[in-house]
């Protein structure tokens, strides 16, 4: 049976990985990687929800200190765009939906990615 | 050597190279179990060809606590995959060039509202030019993402 898990060190670097079926995860490429931490990972370090926004209107939230500005995830019925006014707040400005559609709320997720490397 | 990987009841840390990883910070850690994992949870495509004024609605068979982060793409005819967005309320505007049998050429305005509830995707699809000419065949293609926290 093939070893699919590494926790630790794998040649000369560090970290998880796990491998596609039938593929050694000592050994295998990272094209054959299922889970890698080689590169780093997409994850969400906090979310939230503004429900019944009104139109271009700003929505502070406070977030954790990251020490970087992070990407962050928006979804929802409205246009809408962020800005962080300082290092633990997440401002999102509600612009409209103009098609006036029904299911008022935005989704806010802030990533562990910054912006500029 | 900087300790890079830490596995314990805390949970799982892995740390840039040359970062310790009992004391990187976010900026410094390559994957944290404190942070939610972004997981695919559903792609599909969808025809949207048509001309109403109303939204229609595509369900996710799952309700979220709130809308979903979502990915959105336009298909054409030629299976060209135009990027659109990464979610919110989303609007797709274009004129695909289209001859009928008599060799004339037009330019039919399509417009497409796209924005996801917490269990649906609600889809609008307008021709505005007058008399309304029917489009090139195209498709919405959507990917929806789940994480927790």
């Amino acid at each position: 049976m093939t070893n699919r898990i590494v926790i630790g060190q794998r040649g000369a670097a560090s970290g998880i990985w796990v491998s596609k079926p039938g593929k050694n995860a000592l050994t295998a490429s990272e094209d054959d990687m299922l889970l890698s931490t080689t590169l780093p990972s997409l994850q969400i370090v906090a979310s939230g929800v503004i429900n019944s926004p009104s139109n271009f209107t700003d929505y502070d939230r406070t977030i954790p200190n990251l020490g970087f500005t992070p990407v962050v995830l928006l979804s929802g019925s409205h246009l809408a765009a962020y800005t962080f006014p300082n290092a633990t707040t997440l401002r999102i400005r509600v612009l409209n939906n103009a098609s006036g559609v029904p299911g008022n709320a935005v989704t806010w997720a802030v990533t562990n990615q910054r912006i500029l490397h | 050597m900087a300790r890079r990987v830490l596995f314990d009841q805390s949970g799982f840390k892995v740390s840039k190279p040359g970062h310790d990883v009992l004391t990187a910070g976010p900026a410094n850690l390559q994957f944290s179990s404190d942070f939610a994992q972004l997981a695919h949870f559903q792609t599909g495509e969808l025809n949207c060809n048509w001309n109403e004024s109303g939204y229609r609605t595509y369900s996710f068979g799952k309700t979220f606590p709130s809308p979903p982060i979502v990915h959105l793409q336009m298909v054409n005819a030629s299976n060209d995959v135009h990027e659109a967005s990464s979610g919110g309320f989303l609007l797709l505007s274009w004129a695909d060039s289209y001859t009928d049998l008599g060799g004339t050429t037009y330019y039919p305005h399509h417009e497409l509202y796209v924005y996801p509830t917490a269990s649906a995707l609600m889809i609008k699809s307008v021709y505005l030019d007058s008399p309304a000419i029917h489009p090139p065949l195209y498709r919405l293609r959507y990917t929806v993402m789940d994480y927790n926290l």
